[in-house]
């Protein structure tokens, strides 16, 4: 039966609850009641929907890492090692266990053992079982989330929130689309929903989990509009299952007018979309990735990238920062520069966050255009559906009108080509099927026609090309003569 | 097919179709082969070196691959796309049924190390001896000498290995070269020798 948005029935909950515990050994060991025990327990200094709701509050942004390696005693370490310069804490899973290769991730781990070092590219937590993410759980006195970018990801819920993780990132397209290839949507909406329905049990037991999409999706020139719009959607479809605390992400795009007026609209949509959708007992909040493209590999120009995210996310309001380091270009950092990127992090935000930034004129056009068109593509989404979220939203990635650019997932049209204009702003190139309002087209069109002109070449696909690699080249927008910078 | 390779001789056909007869022996034989070569993949009518590229392993790193797709097809290459999250077998698989010249293989998630292990002899249990293997991206897990990188992937047997910052028009070129070497049967053509019209190249030996 195609998969609707509604509440998940128990019966068939429990039923599929069976199969996901048996799909690996370390399954049976997770058991519900005793995760709730678990869970009631944490002090609230350990819970993230506590240190959200404050966060919001004082006006202050969290800082957090990435951080996941192949054994155990390891992982303990590097997140006690990261702990007194963050606020919240990550376990990032490894890309094994992402595709549910457990094999693979077991693999891993004997061979991180022989060479002494980790060979993996995240914790793989399903292996460890509840055991061992309890072990990870206990060893911190913050908040620790699960960061990852996995479709099915259904038997990592069980044995993590049973553990004590108090936050889940992640969503039914947001972990699809960029991180897979072949897998239906149909099948990953349907998987999340069931994460979503684990976290509405937890909350009907009084236990606040926090669940967060992944905004930046492809981390490639993603214009807001189209991140935001998977942002809602995996919002309500959370909400639907009795989730009630919903992080909304975004990553940065570069320039600050657009990234400031991304977050602030994507924190005013969520509330749009969800009050009209008849939601009102939910806590939102906002999460800004720090650039998730291509970083210079001289670390003091990867800094320069770093603290520009951080000004923008502090500027924006930001209730969270996930937060890039200066071993970017090589991929997984040492202890010692996560800790660098943190420490630099901090600096910009604790400066920017004394100061008042006044909402400019251009700030508030930039919203207003991103509200219409999401506005725009939603509509179409829910029209598309007859009604229901899930079919609307599986319609339109087929339709081409959800279109996420760079993205691997065969699902995905990957017809709409971003572009930077003459400011670095993020435009749209070529818009596919995108349903965007006229006189919106005629916005973008001209403002890439101006950079066009400016740069005495057409706007095509070598444009973007040279954006795409342009931060790495030390600019932001990929100008024709760009080459080796100083 | 236009130009035929004997034991001691090059025919080809000119531009204007004449024929052409070439002692291998002679000292031009390596600029004609490598002119040739060069006319084929900027001339479409011709058949194009095929090369079959992907990433490898669990890795969804999609925007690269775009990138190369595009660079490898303007250079005049036959591109094979397989995207990402390609296992050795379906690297292999793919260029078995497209007589590939080369196979590149891109990772940019950390887990290269593993991934690639076996790579080599996969190939040659399959029937693939000697096809050029290249391997580029961020290939081991955090920031380790590009040197010591370089040489763990040339000892599984890699021919050339790249770091994710290369200069992809860099690596076209190299590509060419490496594919005209060994379509032609030379075994190597000077290292540093660029091609240039009317410029002796040194015959290395000829198979």
């Amino acid at each position: 039966m195609a998969p609707q948005n509604k509440i998940l029935e128990e019966k068939v909950f429990t039923a599929e609850r069976q199969a996901v515990l048996e799909s690996w050994p370390t399954g049976p060991a997770v058991d519900f009641t005793g995760g709730v025990q678990y869970q009631l327990a944490l002090p609230e200094s350990k819970r993230f929907s506590t240190v959200l709701r404050w966060a919001d509050k004082q006006g202050k942004t969290l800082l957090q890492p990435r951080a996941g390696v192949a054994l155990l005693h390891e992982q303990i370490a590097l997140l006690q090692h990261l702990e007194p310069v963050c606020d919240v804490l990550p376990t990032t899973i490894d890309a094994y266990t992402r595709l549910n290769r457990y094999d693979e991730a077991d693999t891993g781990i004997v061979k991180s053992q022989s060479a002494g070092t980790s060979m993996l590219n995240g914790f793989p937590a399903v292996n460890y079982g509840l055991a061992g993410c309890r072990q990870v759980v206990e060893s911190l006195s913050k908040p620790v989330q699960v960061r990852h970018g996995t479709p099915d990801a259904r038997l990592l819920a069980e044995i993590t929130l049973a553990a004590g993780y108090t936050s889940y990132e992640g969503g039914g397209i947001s972990y699809n689309i960029p991180y897979a290839k072949k897998v239906p949507l149909e099948t990953s909406i349907r998987h999340w929903q069931y994460c979503d329905r684990l976290v509405g049990k937890y909350e009907e037991e009084g236990v606040r989990i926090n669940r967060e999409p992944f905004g930046p999706l492809s981390g490639t020139l993603v214009p807001p509009f189209v991140s935001h719009c998977v942002m809602i959607i995996e919002g309500l479809l959370a909400l639907e299952q009795g989730a009630k605390c919903i992080t909304l992400g975004y990553g940065q795009g570069g320039n600050l007018v657009q990234d400031v007026a991304a977050i602030h609209s994507l924190r005013e949509l969520g509330e749009e979309f969800f009050q009209a959708a008849g939601f009102d007992d939910y806590e939102l909040s906002t999460v800004f990735h720090q650039w998730m493209g291509g970083f210079p590999e001289n670390e003091s120009k990867a800094y320069s990238v770093i603290c520009w995210g951080a000004a923008a996310a502090a500027i924006a309001g930001a209730t969270k920062i996930i937060v890039k380091t200066p071993h970017e270009a090589s991929g997984v950092p040492t202890k010692e520069a996560n800790v660098q990127g943190l420490q630099a992090t901090r600096q910009t935000i604790n400066m920017v966050h004394e100061q008042n930034f006044p909402f400019s004129a251009a700030m508030e056009e930039e919203v207003e255009i991103i509200k219409r068109e999401v506005r725009a593509v939603l509509s179409r989404v829910v029209e598309l559906g007859n009604g229901d979220l899930v079919q609307g939203t599986v319609q339109a990635f087929t339709a081409g009108i959800l279109d996420i650019p760079f993205a691997p997932a065969d699902s995905n049209a990957g017809v709409l080509l971003p572009v930077r204009d003459n400011n670095g702003a993020i435009r749209v190139l070529e818009q596919g099927a995108v349903p965007l309002p006229e006189d919106v087209l005629s916005f973008h069109r001209d403002r890439v026609a101006e950079r066009a002109r400016h740069e005495n070449r057409d706007a095509s696909f070598h444009m973007v090309v040279d954006d795409v690699n342009a931060i790495a080249k030390s600019a932001l927008i990929g100008r024709p003569s760009l080459g080796q910078r100083g | 097919m236009a130009l035929t390779v004997s034991k001691y001789y090059l025919n080809f056909k000119g531009l204007r179709g004449e024929h052409h007869q070439v002692n291998r022996g002679h000292h031009h034989c390596q600029y004609i082969l490598w002119g040739y070569t060069m006319q084929q993949l900027t001339d479409h009518s011709l058949s194009l070196p095929t090369i079959v590229l992907g990433v490898i392993g669990a890795d969804c790193h999609a925007v690269g691959n775009k990138i190369l797709m595009s660079v490898l097809s303007q250079q005049g290459f036959n591109v094979i796309n397989l995207g990402v999250m390609v296992s050795q077998g379906e690297f292999i698989d793919a260029a078995i049924e497209n007589q590939a010249d080369a196979i590149l293989v891109s990772s940019i998630y950390g887990h290269g190390e593993i991934d690639c292990q076996g790579f080599r002899e996969h190939c040659n249990r399959r029937g693939l001896k000697n096809i050029i293997l290249y391997v580029g991206g961020n290939l081991v897990i955090g920031k380790r000498p590009f040197l010591e990188v370089e040489k763990l992937f040339l000892k599984m047997g890699f021919d050339r290995v790249f770091s994710s910052s290369v200069d992809l028009e860099a690596v076209t070129e190299q590509l060419k070269r490496d594919i005209a070497a060994q379509q032609w049967g030379i075994t190597s053509l000077p290292v540093g020798m660029l091609y240039q019209s009317g410029v002796d190249i040194p015959v290395e030996a000829v198979a």
